[in-house]
């Protein structure tokens, strides 16, 4: 009985977070999207994580590259850090820090505003006014993750690639231009094409979760930091979970 | 005009609402009295249509509100006020905005129109200086002044007000009862109000019933809950 009730509970709360989300693509599809809310919630949400992605973003590029020339000089190929750092971040690292960056900061946000917004009635004032929650509240955010988070990403490839040249030219002697050089050659659509579907996939998974916790928070101030706790810890999970799922499908169609 | 019928709900095997009849006359302002965790609210949840009852009706100027699909019920919905315990107001909005919200949403106005209200509805509830403050920046009893004008800018016709005194000391308590009183009959609202708060319930209410395990045991005029020889009547009362 002690494993049959969590179980059934979280297919129960799986089967609502499914209509909650369908809810939000009824919106979009019939049109419903208040374009000035989304806006609003790009800004908000792209001021709230750019400064730590990019710090985050810088510093991976740069500890790439400090590993990979100990790695590369084992071999006499040290030449090949620019590869080693662009492929990595743009196929991989990019979107995963920045989708765990984004999550902790931006999601943590997003859940922590509608679960204050539910816990003070103001969910319920919104219906009681005649107007969809999910329409006003949900469905601005969820598509300003979708805008923010490949802009994120993208900055966040710049940034490391910077952070890995600095270490790159200025301690491994790599000449600037060639860095540079092997940098743009080894890049092709496809690693763009592979991190960015990664990328749109982490937005809808950190806006749905983090919406549909906070929508639904219970609990006064206690169950606010509860839900959003664990909206996090669901992002983190998921985005970690499946990028694994993805990386191979992934690998599999585009492996080349 | 309000009309209940039979109306039930019950939580978990426990029943909250049992066979509620009650009728609110056009223009007139009832009190619904009791003890806090009666099912109060859950009536008030009904009403506006936030709650599906087991079994039972609620009918509003003609509306059967219990049998209204979701999006027809966002529709009615625009034509009652509905005033929360805890005020409600959007804390990212200033209050201008707040009371600015539902007019927006329901369109039909130009900005200009929607500002003119907005303005005679904070005159209205004394709050003409607090337009550009935000909700955290006010007192209890202002923000629920700001509530109550955000319920009634509108022009529903059906005012809802949950506990509209919880949470006020005497003083604010009292004053709010007024406005509200006095903005219902104003304004001609059929007003419900559900509280503890004997004393402010009278202030304002035309009517009042008393709710206990569900049903209502006694409706009328102060005179008449007063001679109730009920022994919960007298208790909640004294």
């Amino acid at each position: 009985m002690f494993i049959v009730t969590p179980i059934r509970n979280g297919v129960a709360s799986l089967g609502r977070g499914a209509c909650f989300l369908g809810d939000v693509f009824v919106c979009v599809l019939r049109g419903r999207v208040r374009w000035g809310e989304v806006f609003k919630q790009v800004f908000e949400q792209g001021v709230r994580s750019l400064v730590i992605v990019m710090l985050a973003s810088f510093a991976s590029g740069a500890v790439l590259a400090m590993q990979g020339r100990v790695m590369m000089e084992r071999f006499g190929a040290k030449e090949f850090i620019a590869q080693l750092v662009a492929l990595s971040l743009v196929r991989e690292l990019s979107p995963v820090f920045t989708a765990l960056v984004f999550s902790g900061k931006s999601g943590a946000g997003m859940a922590a505003e509608l679960g204050t917004m539910s816990v003070n009635s103001q969910i319920m004032a919104t219906r009681t006014m005649g107007v969809d929650p999910v329409e006003f509240l949900v469905v601005p955010r969820i598509l300003a993750c979708l805008i923010v988070l490949p802009i994120l990403v993208v900055m966040s490839e710049l940034v490391g690639i910077l952070g890995g040249y600095m270490i790159g030219v200025h301690e491994a002697n790599v000449p600037s231009i060639y860095y540079v050089n092997q940098t743009i050659q080894c890049l092709g659509f496809v690693d763009f094409f592979t991190g960015f579907v990664k990328v749109f996939f982490f937005a809808i998974l950190i806006g749905w979760t983090c919406s549909y916790k906070g929508f639904f928070t219970t609990g006064g101030s206690l169950g606010v930091g509860r839900y959003t706790t664990e909206a996090v810890a669901m992002c983190y999970v998921g985005v970690i979970v499946s990028n694994t799922i993805l990386t191979k499908i992934i690998l599999t169609f585009w492996g080349s | 005009m309000i009309r209940v019928r039979g109306l039930s709900k019950s939580f978990n095997g426990q029943k909250v609402l049992d066979a509620i009849d009650f009728d609110v006359a056009t223009g007139e302002i009832v009190a619904v009295l009791g003890p806090s965790g009666t099912g109060k609210s859950v009536l008030l949840l009904h009403l506006i249509g936030l709650m599906t009852p087991d079994s039972g009706e609620v009918d509003i100027d003609g509306v059967q509100v219990s049998r209204l699909p979701e999006h027809a019920l966002l529709k009615f919905r625009r034509n009652v006020g509905y005033l929360f315990q805890d005020s409600a107001l959007y804390d990212f909005m200033t209050v201008e905005e707040n009371l600015a919200f539902p007019l927006r949403e329901h369109g039909g106005l130009k900005a200009a129109e929607i500002k003119s209200k907005v303005r005679e509805f904070l005159e209205m509830v004394d709050m003409a200086d607090a337009g550009m403050k935000y909700p955290s920046q006010l007192s209890g009893g202002m923000r629920k002044r700001a509530a109550l004008a955000r319920a009634m800018v509108t022009g529903s016709k059906v005012l809802l007000c949950d506990e509209p005194t919880s949470g006020l000391d005497p003083i604010r308590s009292r004053d709010i009862s007024f406005l509200i009183k006095g903005l219902s009959k104003k304004l001609g609202c059929t007003t419900v109000i559900t509280t503890h708060d004997v004393k402010n319930a009278f202030r304002c209410a035309d009517r009042a019933m008393v709710l206990h395990e569900g049903r209502i045991v006694i409706d009328g005029v102060e005179q008449k809950l007063r001679a109730s020889t009920d022994p919960f009547v007298k208790e909640f009362l004294e």
